[in-house]
């Protein structure tokens, strides 16, 4: 009951009571002194609270108008700067992922092939480069 | 102009228009970033950094939340990041606040009520500062609490209760006189 009655506290300050919980609270704070202390010592905290008034200096806008300003972050972006912005954003993502497969890559095929020849990497022995520009084009 | 009119003229980069934003949310956002730092300069300089960030970041706003609420997001993670970066000073020298705090408590009349307060929220961990600052002083539901921190409901309601152990005792001669 008390736990059921500590939720609908929390509801309370959420003023988020359905009428049925509007109806029940009442009966419970009879039944529950405590929680009704409960709920004024949580009312007057947040009261307390509540009065400390926080404020930034005065002028506060006119400086941050000024800062924006000054490093003219008015300026309408161009699309292609922003376009070329975006994809040096993403190269810097795919670069090292690209560059990390590639050692993997050389890694494995030393450990399989105890070389990172140009051989080890085709599968054939003794390839020149020659034959390398012809089986090239023999797949086509 | 209501503020999404205004949202939209700054869009446009019209300086009033933005201008005119930032009058009317530096009210709330003084309150998250003054209740978190405390009221030193420190704070002024978040509080700018929150509409320059905004500012840059208005385009990609798509009004799933308020304004205000965006605006906190804004406050609340640049606030706890110069929090983490005075961490290690904080560490150092809470011992030595603390044992201040209590010698001065002790003599309340001295204190201002403000600067109580002030104290008061100084002594919470900044986890529970947090959410002291969004849920009692802002009026933010449990749940809207839990969405702007991203943690569990459940973890604000339990960090909350813990919070509000330790103001009651620190805050004892204000809340009588309110009850």
């Amino acid at each position: 009951m008390i736990k059921k009655l500590k939720k609908l506290l929390i509801k309370l300050y959420d003023n988020n009571l359905s009428h049925k919980d509007q109806e029940e609270l009442p009966n419970g704070f009879a039944a529950f002194p405590e929680l009704a202390q409960e709920k004024e010592e949580l009312s007057s905290l947040i009261q307390v609270l509540q009065k400390r008034n926080y404020s930034f200096q005065p002028g506060f806008s006119e400086k941050i108008m000024r800062k924006i300003e000054s490093v003219s972050y008015f300026a309408i972006p161009d699309p292609r700067e922003y376009f070329e912005a975006q994809l040096n954003l993403l190269f810097r993502w795919v670069a090292p992922a690209g560059a990390a497969v590639i050692i993997i890559f050389l890694i494995s095929l030393y450990l399989t092939q105890g070389s990172i020849s140009v051989n080890a990497i085709t599968g054939i022995d003794n390839l020149t480069f020659n034959d390398a520009i012809t089986l090239s084009f023999y797949n086509y | 102009m209501t503020e999404n009119e205004l949202l939209e003229h700054a869009r446009q980069g019209d300086h009033r228009a933005f201008q005119s934003l930032v009058e009317c949310f530096q009210q709330p956002i003084a309150t998250v970033v003054k209740g978190i730092l405390g009221d030193c300069a420190e704070a002024e300089d978040v509080g700018q950094e929150v509409f320059i960030r905004f500012y840059k970041s208005m385009h990609q706003f798509n009004g799933k939340s308020t304004l205000k609420t965006y605006l906190t997001c804004i406050a609340i993670n640049l606030s706890l990041n110069e929090l983490k970066k005075k961490k290690s000073f904080l560490s150092i020298n809470n011992g030595e606040l603390q044992n201040t705090f209590m010698v001065q408590q002790a003599d309340s009349s001295k204190f201002e009520d403000q600067e109580l307060i002030d104290n008061a929220l100084n002594l919470l961990p900044y986890k529970q500062r947090s959410i002291v600052v969004l849920r009692l002083m802002q009026g933010y539901s449990v749940k809207e609490t839990a969405i702007i921190l991203k943690i569990p409901e459940g973890t604000v309601l339990s960090r909350l209760s813990r919070a509000q152990e330790t103001l009651q005792r620190i805050l004892r001669p204000l809340i009588t006189v309110m009850l």
